[in-house]
């Protein structure tokens, strides 16, 4: 970001980047008008209600443009000096709907301002996340402080819907481009929300959007990517989790290390389930080290040890959202400890009291008989062990090929 | 200001005994034996009707019409002292009473409700309100589905939970001082359970307002459904305080369903039986067997003579929404 001396000089250069009207101008302008860039710190812009005091149209080549600038100015004072985050989320949307009622949908055959509308988008989840904050913080607030996720997921939702419906514009010109960014934007806030049911057709969309696909940024096709594996994940559909998550992955810059660390937090969860261990070096690469011990205790089978290491690390795993996930180890787990008894004993019949042995070895005390055929009798149904529970003989009786199936071939089933 | 210090108007008493809206339970002992027409009105037994406020809501928020704090708590009371006169509820559910007190308790709390709304009680006061009605509909919730009552309506009573638990978490949320009933938290989680595959989660965040025990338990019970290990879920739920119970009724004929499948996979063999007390057993079905030989028949077995049932004979099937049978316990 170039240095600013002054206003004149901030508004200078926004009208200087209008004139060119190209994505790469589009890109810098969002720089100008983003809540994250080093102009945003400096007191001279920090100024409220602009447009009414001062002279307007100091953009000369784009009044709404210039409209946008005073109310950034605006946004930018309520942030740094009045310190009040919920007037800023509420001017932050004015400028998002003001986008979409005199660019969005006036302009054809035009999206080099895109970049700018990504930016205004990404500041307003910012924004709202702070307004709800301060909302549950103060008891005399609004008590629905998902509001303000509501009403910025409104509002986007609202460009959305302009942005697909541009299907006459000219190649490479249209704004349906927007369509992966706006839908990465409402996965955030739908995630914080927890609404993900809201997302299926814009989901669809995505499915179906055709050649468009290869138009979207790279870098919105990684988020998305992540985003689709998430809740994939959530979902159960281990399958589209791993794709996702594996393409995030490997198309997220190696440099960018924070993010391919976001990305394995989910992918590490996806992996296991289907019996890939991450190794210990890669766990520490990452800082991922809250890890290593839940992956050795499931190796093992040992549950006492899933348990307590899911314990030890249980705030880290709760922040990132997939405790609930984790848990589910527990019947992996127990296949591998079962895997490990079955040949010990090295026969097809193998008596339930084995396992209960087994199971109190490490750490289990609290199963009974009647709960280990229980338990058996999901990993049968999971297709996780191939084979039946004679219960009067109290035996479970394994198939004598390939009786505890590769995680992996068990989940594509 | 709310102003009304009765359980019901002056004005609205007036009203409904001019136009012949007097219910069964309002009317005086004398005249509740003849015709709707012939009731007269028991000031003492007279309770604010809900109605309909959208068109109007300038004439029901008049100060006069709406109960201060107080008696809203003293109207809940009465109601609930109606509803709980019924002794043996869960095998009256069918009598004409037990419905007619159902639909008279359930439109005066929703009343309070409105008031309660109209003149924005803090949130102490809604949750202590919300903590006093909602055991009343998680219990009818329960025992309606297990049995037909004339009244309910499952769809307007799901509502009205979820209204209820809505202003109760909303409020909980909002105000960092108040303790949540134990109960209630228990009961708001466990209404969700067959339906939000991510609510342990959600427990998690809410672990700040729930004591360790209260925490343990409801994770417990989350932790078995989610794993669909049902003898665990059903060996806690037979220990759970009815209301909860209650508050499990659609998760315990999706376990129950979830359970036959399992069982018919993993024990199938040609030969293979399984004692009948043994699978009621595990499924949590009453002792009285009664139950679970109707539940078996769902899935076309009848235990044969040695009373034990043929896991190659169970036909899987997908068991209806409001079936009944799949709850009783």
């Amino acid at each position: 970001m170039s240095f600013v001396r002054n206003i004149s000089d901030y508004f200078n250069k926004i009208d200087n980047l209008c004139y060119n009207q190209s994505w790469e101008s589009g890109d810098k302008i969002a720089k100008y008008l983003s809540l994250n860039d080093d102009h945003s710190k400096e007191a001279y812009l920090h100024i409220s209600e602009y447009g009414s005091t001062s002279r307007r149209c100091r953009v000369s080549e784009d009044e709404i443009i210039d409209e946008i600038v005073c109310l950034h100015l605006h946004v930018l004072h309520s942030v740094h000096v009045a310190k009040d985050l919920i007037s800023s989320q509420s001017t932050q949307i004015r400028i998002i709907q003001l986008f979409n009622k005199e660019i969005l949908q006036k302009r054809k055959d035009e999206n080099w301002f895109l970049p700018i509308f990504y930016r205004l988008c990404t500041d307003l989840r910012w924004l709202s996340k702070g307004a709800e904050s301060c909302a549950s913080g103060d008891d005399e607030g609004d008590s629905n402080a998902n509001s303000f996720f509501e009403s910025a997921a409104k509002a986007i939702t609202e460009c959305y819907r302009t942005c697909v419906s541009d299907v006459h514009a000219e190649e490479g010109k249209t704004k349906k481009v927007a369509m992966l960014n706006m839908t990465n934007q409402l996965f955030q806030i739908y995630f914080q929300i927890n609404k993900l049911n809201l997302l299926k057709p814009l989901i669809r969309a995505i499915d179906n959007c055709g050649p468009l696909y290869n138009k979207f940024l790279m870098a919105d096709k990684v988020a998305y990517n992540y985003f689709l594996g998430r809740k994939a994940l959530f979902d159960g559909d281990l399958i589209l989790a791993e794709k996702g998550l594996v393409y995030a992955f490997r198309n997220c810059p190696t440099e960018s290390v924070s993010n391919k660390r976001k990305i394995l937090v989910y992918l590490i969860p996806v992996k296991m389930f289907l019996g890939h261990m991450p190794t210990a070096s890669l766990l520490h690469r990452y800082r991922l080290d809250e890890f290593q011990e839940v992956v050795a205790a499931v190796k093992d089978g040992h549950l006492g040890r899933v348990d307590n290491a899911l314990l030890t690390n249980g705030e880290f795993f709760i922040k990132c959202g997939i405790y609930l996930v984790l848990e589910k180890l527990r019947t992996i787990t127990y296949r591998n400890l079962f895997k490990k008894v079955s040949q010990m004993v090295g026969k097809v019949q193998i008596p339930l009291d084995a396992f209960q042995a087994a199971l109190r070895f490490v750490g289990v005390t609290d199963v009974d008989m009647d709960e280990l055929e229980c338990i058996i009798a999901n990993l049968i149904a999971e297709k996780k062990v191939k084979g039946y529970l004679a219960h009067q003989h109290q035996k479970l009786v394994i198939s004598k090929t390939n009786a505890f199936p590769t995680l992996s071939s068990v989940s594509s089933n | 200001m709310a102003t009304c210090n009765t359980m019901c108007s002056l004005s609205e008493i007036r009203f409904r005994s001019k136009n012949m809206l007097i219910d069964k339970l309002e009317a005086t002992a004398s005249s509740r034996d003849g015709p709707r027409s012939k009731f007269i009105a028991d000031p003492n037994k007279m309770v604010k009707e809900y109605s309909r406020s959208a068109a109007d809501t300038h004439k029901c928020n008049k100060p006069e019409l709406l109960r201060p704090f107080p008696v809203l708590m003293q109207t809940v009371d009465y109601l609930l002292n109606l509803f709980n006169g019924h002794k043996d509820r869960q095998q009256r559910v069918t009598s004409s009473n037990f419905s007619s007190t159902f639909l008279f308790v359930s439109d005066r709390l929703r009343a309070v409700r409105q008031d309660m709304i109209m003149q924005n009680l803090n949130s102490t006061q809604t949750i202590t309100l919300m903590e006093k009605m909602l055991p009343f509909y998680l219990e009818t919730d329960g025992v309606c589905k297990m049995a037909t009552c004339f009244g309910y309506n499952s769809k307007l009573h799901d509502f009205q939970l979820e209204e209820c638990f809505g202003r109760w978490y909303e409020e909980l949320n909002a105000s960092s001082d108040v303790t949540p009933h134990p109960l209630i938290s228990s009961a708001f989680f466990f209404r969700q359970l067959h339906r939000k595959p991510t609510l342990l989660q959600d427990l998690y965040t809410f672990r700040g307002k729930l004591s360790e025990e209260v925490f343990s338990l409801t994770k417990r019970v989350i932790s078995s459904y989610n794993s669909n290990n049902y003898y665990r879920f059903f060996k806690l739920f037979k220990d759970l305080d009815p209301l909860l119970q209650y508050s499990l009724s659609d998760s315990v004929s999706y376990i129950r369903q979830s359970a036959m499948r399992i069982i018919y996979t993993a024990f199938k063999t040609p030969v293979s039986k399984l004692p009948s007390h043994l699978i009621s057993d595990w499924l949590g079905f009453p002792t009285d067997t009664i139950f679970f030989v109707d539940f078996l028949q769902l899935y076309n077995v009848i235990p044969d003579n040695q009373g034990n049932v043929h896991i190659s004979a169970i036909k899987l099937i997908e068991i209806l929404e409001n079936d009944q049978i799949s709850r009783q316990f």
